[in-house]
């Protein structure tokens, strides 16, 4: 057993993640998420290697016609396979939030660690201005964001991020307050760690967990802003195609009858993020001891 | 004043110079109160403590829960900073030292806690425990740092093997151990041991407090040892300081303490050391009226001496004998 553990000795915070593995399998809700979300994953990112890419040619012969064995689920207004639509906007959906919650992620560890290590003041400030920025209404930033320029993916990138990294701050520095009173680190220190081992070697392994699912979820928050924004004409460009993008261009396409247009876009944003929502409570119930019980 | 401690005096005539003092060292707690200031209340933990504390000696220090022990410890460590007084460690006051000063002082001043399951951290092993503190000061490479872990847990009396370990996989006898271990490291020459056995079950006690003696030898360590328990102090100190509300009320050598302590707050803890049985002497009598008063002696509602005279003046130390101070107007005094 002392040999399992030497493999890993120098990784301290995967243990725990790794640990958890088995768990995570075994839990029924999770492991469905996994293989849903793994699914639409591999799709999104080769289906089109796979399937190609003529029937995203606009063909004016086949405008609204319905699922069928040719066209799974249908075509949209400018007659081009509506599931090879959804794959291409599945690729940029979810590039785009998970891209979004990294750098929401980066920003927030940095910003909660900083305010959850310092004491007094600096700490107020920090949670005081954190505050001020969670009551900014979403909507407000973006149509500021207008304002710097034609929307790109980028630009999408940078709003989903800058609207959703306070709660990974919130969480970080309440973590990190709790684990600067544990006996362990006070430890460290009379042993004479300096701040960046403290963070690197103590503060963030030992908060990974929770982490990680506030991550997976924050992923699933992600997607679903995207797609509000795409769909509102605020989010990624209309000539690329996203989830959110699809819904909105469908919107009138209802009114002709065509349902699939709007339905099957719509059904992947649910089941994705439904997935995402299932795998963070798995990762949650497993790493978490104290929900360890419940399932 | 025991012979052992004479004949060490002799023999090192720079143990004189005290290792650590404390000077008039005060922790005060205050609670926020609303927006205008108001309701804010203070909470001395420490109040007013002086100490020296030679190189080569043992100090144990005992009180009940809440008498501010831990804060004293903790502070004698630069671990917490003190509301006023200094903490002066081999002639320098930490609190006015920089960071990087502080920090090269840690070598020489280590703490083990008192519950041995939250000291270490559990995504780290043993080993890598152990040796952190090498690494932090750049100790050696890697090799030799790999000896000095194999070596220091064969000191504490774990197998070299257990280096692999994870602190989930050991008992808290065995976690204690690696905790002194990691203390150890550095070599420092004053450790402080706040309540190092109380987590621990009777018979595992005893072997971390015969362990404890040893390494006193081995390592020349000079001990704050903080306890709430008499029989504790009285096996591994040769000094003894008592404390009640945050104050040292008295402290002398282990034998006047321990046997003929002046100090009816002593003494009654004496008796509930050895006695379960009520006695006269009773600890639990009305502790909670204590933060009622602010004149006078602090043990004035539960010591069955008081006099009104108690009730108005507040007792200072003073030596009752060569080397042993109380802070009581009537100590006893039987010889």
């Amino acid at each position: 057993m002392e040999d399992d553990v030497r493999m890993v000795v120098r990784l301290p915070g995967v243990i725990q993640l790794i640990r958890a593995m088995p768990l995570f399998f075994r839990h029924r809700l999770a492991r469905a998420g996994f293989w849903v979300l793994a699914v639409i994953a591999v799709l999104s990112l080769f289906g089109p290697l796979w399937f190609g890419n003529d029937a995203l040619t606009p063909d004016a012969s086949r405008i609204y016609s319905p699922p069928s064995a040719g066209h799974l689920l249908g075509t949209d207004q400018l007659g081009r396979d509506l599931f090879l639509r959804i794959l291409e906007g599945g690729r940029v959906s979810l590039l785009t939030g998970l891209a979004a919650t990294l750098l929401a992620t980066f920003f927030g560890c940095l910003y909660g660690i900083a305010s959850g290590m310092a004491r007094g003041w600096l700490d107020r400030i920090l949670m005081g201005f954190l505050d001020a920025l969670i009551s900014i209404p979403v909507i407000l930033l973006v149509i500021v964001s207008q304002a710097f320029g034609e929307s790109s993916l980028l630009k999408v990138t940078l709003v989903i991020a800058l609207a959703s990294w306070m709660g990974t701050a919130r969480m970080m520095r309440t973590e990190c307050r709790t684990l600067m009173e544990a006996d362990f680190i006070k430890a460290a220190i009379a042993g004479g760690a300096s701040s960046i081992r403290l963070v690197f070697r103590h503060l963030l392994p030992n908060a990974l967990a929770p982490l990680v699912v506030v991550v997976t979820v924050g992923v699933g928050q992600a997607i679903l802003l995207e797609s509000t924004l795409s769909f509102l004409n605020l989010g990624v460009p209309a000539t690329v195609a996203s989830w959110g993008n699809l819904l909105g261009n469908g919107m009138s396409s209802v009114l002709s009858g065509a349902w699939w247009v709007v339905l099957f876009p719509g059904l992947s944003i649910v089941l994705t993020v439904l997935a995402i929502n299932l795998i963070g409570d798995g990762l949650r119930d497993t790493i978490d001891p104290k929900h360890r019980s419940q399932y | 004043m025991s012979s052992k401690h004479t004949r060490m005096e002799k023999r090192n005539p720079a143990a004189d110079i005290s290792l650590l003092a404390l000077c008039n060292l005060t922790k005060e707690y205050r609670s926020a109160g609303n927006l205008w200031g108001g309701n804010s209340s203070r909470l001395t933990a420490v109040e007013n403590v002086t100490l020296r504390i030679r190189a080569g000696e043992a100090w144990g220090l005992v009180g009940e829960s809440g008498s501010g022990k831990s804060t004293l410890a903790r502070m004698a460590v630069a671990l917490q900073r003190p509301t006023s007084g200094q903490v002066v460690l081999s002639g320098a006051d930490l609190g006015t030292l920089g960071k990087k000063a502080l920090r090269g002082l840690r070598r020489q001043m280590q703490i083990v806690f008192q519950n041995p399951y939250s000291a270490l951290d559990p995504l780290m092993s043993v080993g890598a425990s152990i040796e952190e503190p090498l690494v932090n000061f750049d100790v050696a490479d890697v090799e030799e740092r790999k000896q000095r872990v194999a070596s220091l847990l064969r000191d504490v009396g774990l197998p070299e093997r257990m280096m692999n370990a994870y602190p989930y996989q050991l008992s808290g006898g065995e976690r204690q151990r690696v905790c002194i271990a990691r203390a150890l490291a550095l070599r420092p020459r004053f450790l402080v041991c706040d309540e190092p056995v109380s987590a621990l079950d009777k018979s595992v006690q005893a072997q971390i407090i015969n362990l404890l003696r040893t390494l006193k030898e081995q390592y020349g360590l000079t001990y704050l040892l903080i306890s709430h328990d008499l029989a504790v102090v009285n096996h591994v100190c040769d000094k003894i300081a008592v404390m009640l509300r945050g104050k040292i009320i008295e402290q002398g050598d282990r034998r006047d303490v321990l046997f003929q302590p002046a100090h009816p707050y002593t003494r009654a803890l004496k008796a509930a050391a050895s006695n379960i049985v009520a006695n006269p002497w009773d600890l639990a009598r009305r502790p909670g009226r204590e933060s009622m008063f602010e004149r006078g002696c602090v043990f004035q509602y539960r010591c069955p001496s008081a006099q009104r005279f108690c009730r108005e003046e507040t007792p200072t130390l003073r030596e009752i004998r060569t080397g042993h101070f109380a802070a009581c107007h009537f100590p006893f005094k039987e010889l």
